[in-house]
């Protein structure tokens, strides 16, 4: 059940369903009686897998079925995604789930789903993290010099970013275009390069997440903003995105979401279990540890959120002409 | 083997001249927008390797037509595709019939291949390493191996 | 500051964290020398039980993991001819010669000493030196990076011996491979022609292992069919010795490894210093380096010693110099640091400035830890050596069907995608028909190694730039690597005619 092709899944698939109504009652009652397999759509050892593993490991002691963490990286996490979608929907399979694939993805590049119906949210226990940082050097103080900077002199202010349509990218964007801003983008596959070659003095300022934070902390870099909707426990005078009065924020999301259709009641045993490893204080200090940000919504409102930061992101995406939007 | 005309080694250039062709004028116009909003063209370096490839096949052809002697020259032949077939079909079974299964019979078609012909000998290594690496895998290193008709 | 390394050594020097750091190497061994699968596997299956153990006991142990793992791939590559990663690629190149030759042992032997020679160097570099060396390496901006990138491509020369053309258009054909996949600065997808699993390029190690060791199996199964002789298959993998000198270094050899050997652990360390570059690059690095500043450049190719003892110097070196920009700056250079980073951060030693005023004394015994890998490096080493001597003496004829078998698995495990596995079988046929042109696959590999960091870094140096292609030259480090390229290209062209051979390039295939 693992990793079967498009048309193997769909037979298996089949077989399950008949399985299914010629036994009915079995599976839900016992669930889960088998271990589950959850997928997740990065390489071993990332910020993502790792809290995956803390909250699976605690969530597997509750249900009482091993999890078996399935690294499948493939097409910028997509294929991950493809092979959940079309998995059988009996709470066996399951995955990391983020706003990265699932609310921007769609819009940059054809995908093999359609995120608003080929999955189930079963939770979301954390958020990503996007600081806009400046060399402590740097003439500018607040994010409004920033800006300002950039509104004077368009395209002369380089920003490191990790990718072209990540949320690094997008939540610049909209900064620059909100306030007739132009800000020369460069993207380095990730955000450690990025930081480093703000270090070095390569660039104007890096759209970053946590791995900033050290420099931050040894005074080389100034943090101007952070794009979400929080508070970050260390730096409490870091004035966020919405109290710098921006109506906006990145909804940047991480939660884990199973195959569509699955039985409501399967879906309440999952949610129920993660929720209560979110409690587990050893998961508390691996989110802490990696300066990600633990928020918490049920399988309810982790639907409502997809739904409007795939809508969000969307228009963001469209307003910049890139991805599915681009203009040849 | 028969040290074969050096026309061998021409079409060999002639090839890849193709090839690059192919990429320069059909592949890359098909296979890569190109945006608006960029001020960089995506297609600017794959082109300009795909022209240096070009360039290079015709400046192989100029040495290998200037060359005097006959150069011995490997051709593809049937035999060859013995193994990338049972490679192939490897792969189209590994999923549906599982690693144990498809790795057996593949493996046992590969020793044949090399030259093992006692049937049983063949047959006991194929099977034991499948499932040897099998529980390697999935055992030892808990990496996932597909488990098909067995599991 | 002795006080607390005597009280880090203390902390180090106990039985358990001994026996952690040998489990995680030959556990490393036993992984590489399975093509496919790289440390990384095994770092990722240890990384949970690693949170229980203290961190200069967990991060040693990993780290072990992953030198195991570099040094375990050479094994089957030496042998026969079956790298499972490009810097063993490199290893190989003169490592199989010397195996074909009957030297198998000594190749194997110099593997594990220049390895060894290699981490040491570049811990002891990591040691004294991680702050500045690491300050140094952020002057290194996209210009330089991709400056540095051209002068590494000029190894395709090294490794395609009198085919000059042939290694040029070999690498350019990697280099279009490379190019397949999301363009990172435009965010645009490039002939991936809406196959989804393009979407991140074509996958490295399958494409590699299918050019280079599948291509292998192919073109032997080839052989063997052809020819109807039966003694054929009853041949060993390698062959026995004939002399005792085969299977050690002599003392005659003696100044020509330990000259290679320094040039590759240098590069190495230079090379793990720059975030981003990774083993691969240092390996290939390493081995055209020796072969310029050899005496006799001839014998690479043909089962040099140099040859084999440089790019496992520079790939051994990379590991901990890797260290200097994670520890110093938080900033990771390849994926085996990216782990080290989690495992790192989850210790709760967040890495960067303040990691040295903040965790002295662990610091201290992370580094003592690793010093206590490099010693377990050699006994264990030469156990695996040992080892493959027995396994060298089954017939090729049952080991290549088992390497095809662990090859797939490998691979299929790597990325959990059946794609991957028929990448690699199609680059298998692909290296085949290749070197039956006479193009080395290799050089391909080095091609699409190289391409992607060139031209990323070349366009992010654009975009810096504002579009003038005047930093590269203006810029000091970056023009120092082009007047290097030069000079090197001259260099070679001067010495081809006073040799007065390889008149004609094109005209020997490196076969």
């Amino acid at each position: 059940m693992r990793s079967l092709p498009r048309w193997s899944r769909a037979a298996l698939a089949a077989f399950g369903a008949l399985g299914a109504v010629a036994f009915p009652g079995t599976g839900t009652a016992a669930y889960p009686e088998k271990p589950i397999t959850f997928l997740v759509p990065f390489t071993a050892g990332g910020a993502t897998d790792l809290t995956a593993r803390a909250i699976g490991k605690v969530a597997a002691k509750d249900l009482g079925q091993p999890m078996v963490i399935v690294n499948k990286p493939g097409a910028g996490g997509a294929a991950a995604l493809a092979e959940l979608a079309k998995a059988a929907p009996d709470g066996y399979t399951l995955a990391t789930f983020n706003a990265i694939v699932a609310a921007i993805g769609p819009h940059m590049r054809e995908m093999p789903f359609d995120a608003k119906k080929d999955f189930t949210p079963i939770m979301n226990y954390g958020a990503y993290t996007t600081f806009i940082a400046v060399r402590a050097a740097a003439p500018w103080k607040s994010l409004k010099d920033l800006v300002e900077y950039a509104k004077a002199n368009p395209k002369v202010l380089t920003a490191g970013i990790s990718a072209i349509g990540a949320s690094s990218h997008l939540g610049m964007a909209r900064l620059m275009a909100e306030n007739k801003a132009e800000a020369t983008f460069v993207p380095f596959g990730g955000g450690a390069p990025a930081v480093a070659a703000l270090l070095g003095g390569h660039l104007g300022t890096a759209v970053v997440s946590g791995e900033i934070l050290p420099h931050v902390r040894s005074g080389e870099v100034r943090l101007l903003t952070l794009l979400q909707d929080a508070k970050v426990k260390e730096f409490p005078d870091l004035k966020n995105i919405r109290e710098l009065g921006y109506d906006w924020d990145l909804n940047s999301w991480l939660g884990i979401a199973g195959p569509p259709g699955m039985n409501p009641a399967v879906v309440k045993t999952l949610e129920q279990a993660f929720t209560k490893a979110m409690q587990d204080p050893e998961f508390k200090d691996v989110m802490e540890k990696l300066a990600m940000l633990t928020i918490y919504h049920d399988s309810a409102t982790a639907k409502t959120v997809l739904d409007k930061s795939y809508d969000e992101f969307g228009a963001i995406v469209k307003t910049l002409g890139i991805g599915l939007y681009t203009k040849k | 083997m028969p040290p074969a005309p050096r026309t061998g080694a021409l079409l060999w250039a002639l090839i890849w001249l193709l090839g690059a062709a192919l990429t320069y004028f059909v592949l890359i116009p098909a296979g890569i927008e190109e945006p608006s909003y960029a001020t960089q063209s995506p297609g600017a370096f794959p082109k300009a390797i795909a022209a240096l490839i070009g360039l290079l096949a015709l400046a192989l052809f100029a040495v290998e037509w200037l060359r005097l002697q006959p150069r011995l020259d490997r051709r593809v032949g049937a035999r060859f595709l013995v193994t990338p077939a049972i490679a192939g079909l490897y792969g189209l079974l590994l999923v549906p019939a599982g690693f144990i299964v498809a790795s057996a019979l593949s493996l046992a078609a590969m020793l044949f291949v090399f030259g093992e012909r006692r049937p049983l000998f063949g047959a006991a290594i194929a099977v034991v390493t499948a499932v040897a690496t099998y529980a390697v895998f999935v055992r030892l290193l808990g990496v996932p191996l597909p488990a098909g008709v067995l599991g | 500051m002795i006080h607390d390394i005597a009280q880090a050594v203390a902390l180090v020097l106990t039985w358990q964290a001994v026996l952690w750091i040998t489990l995680g190497y030959s556990f490393g061994s036993l992984l590489g020398a399975i093509p496919g699968l790289t440390g990384i596997v095994g770092i990722a299956l240890l990384l949970p039980l690693s949170y229980y153990l203290p961190p200069w006991v967990a991060i040693p142990m990993l780290m072990a993991i992953s030198k195991g793992s570099s040094f375990g791939c050479n094994i089957p590559a030496i042998l026969i001819n079956t790298p499972g990663t490009p810097a063993a690629a490199a290893t190989c190149l003169d490592g199989h010669q010397l195996a074909l030759q009957g030297r198998s042992g000594k190749a194997l032997k110099a593997n594990l000493y220049a390895g060894l020679i290699g981490d040491t160097f570049s811990d002891i570099v990591l040691i004294f030196s991680a702050g500045l060396l690491a300050r140094v390496a952020l002057k290194f901006g996209p210009a330089e990076y991709a400056s540095l990138m051209v002068f590494a491509l000029t190894v395709v020369g090294a490794v395609s011996t009198g085919a000059v053309i042939k290694g040029v258009m070999g690498a350019a054909l990697g280099v279009l491979l490379g190019v397949v996949g999301m363009d990172m600065i435009t965010g645009v997808s490039r002939l991936t022609f809406g196959v989804i699993e393009l979407g991140d390029g074509i996958a490295m190690i399958p494409l590699m292992i299918g050019l280079l060791a599948l291509s292998e199996i192919f073109l032997h199964a080839e052989k063997l069919l052809a020819s109807r002789d039966a003694d054929q298959g009853r041949v060993a993998t390698v062959p026995p010795p004939r002399h005792p000198d085969d299977s050690r270094i002599t003392r005659d050899e003696v100044p020509r490894f330990a000259r290679a050997t320094a040039i590759g652990a240098l590069i190495g360390t230079v090379v793990g210093a720059l975030p981003g570059i990774g083993q691969s690059v240092a390996a290939f690095v390493g081995y055209g380096e020796a072969r310029r500043f050899s005496p006799n450049p001839e014998a690479f190719g043909r089962g040099s010693i140099e040859g084999v003892a440089a790019p496992e110097a520079a790939a051994s070196a990379v590991n901990g110099a890797n260290l200097i920009p994670l520890l110093a700056l938080g900033i990771p250079g390849d994926v085996v640091a990216a782990v080290l980073l989690g495992a790192l951060m989850i210790q709760g030693l967040a890495p960067g400035p303040l990691l040295f005023e903040q965790h002295r004394v662990t610091v201290f015994a992370l580094y003592a830890g690793m010093m206590i890998t490099n010693l377990i490096h050699w006994p264990v080493g030469l156990v695996f050596i040992r080892a493959s001597n027995l396994v060298s003496r089954i017939r090729l004829a049952h080991m290549m069907p088992v390497v095809f078998i662990l090859c797939v698995a490998g691979t299929f495990a790597l990325g959990n995608s059946v794609f991957d596995v028929y990448v690699m079988i199609i680059a298998g046929v692909g290296g085949a028909v290749l070197r039956k042109g006479g193009f080395a696959p290799v050089t391909v590999v080095i091609g699409f190694i190289l391409g992607p960091l060139l031209e990323n870094s070349a366009r992010q140096a654009l975009l810096l730039s504002q579009g003038s292609f005047l930093t590269f030259i203006t810029r000091p480090i970056s023009l120092f690597f082009l007047v290097l390229t030069a000079a090197s290209i001259v260099g070679s062209f001067l010495y081809a005619r006073q040799r007065g051979s390889a008149a004609i390039p094109g005209a020997t295939t490196s076969e």
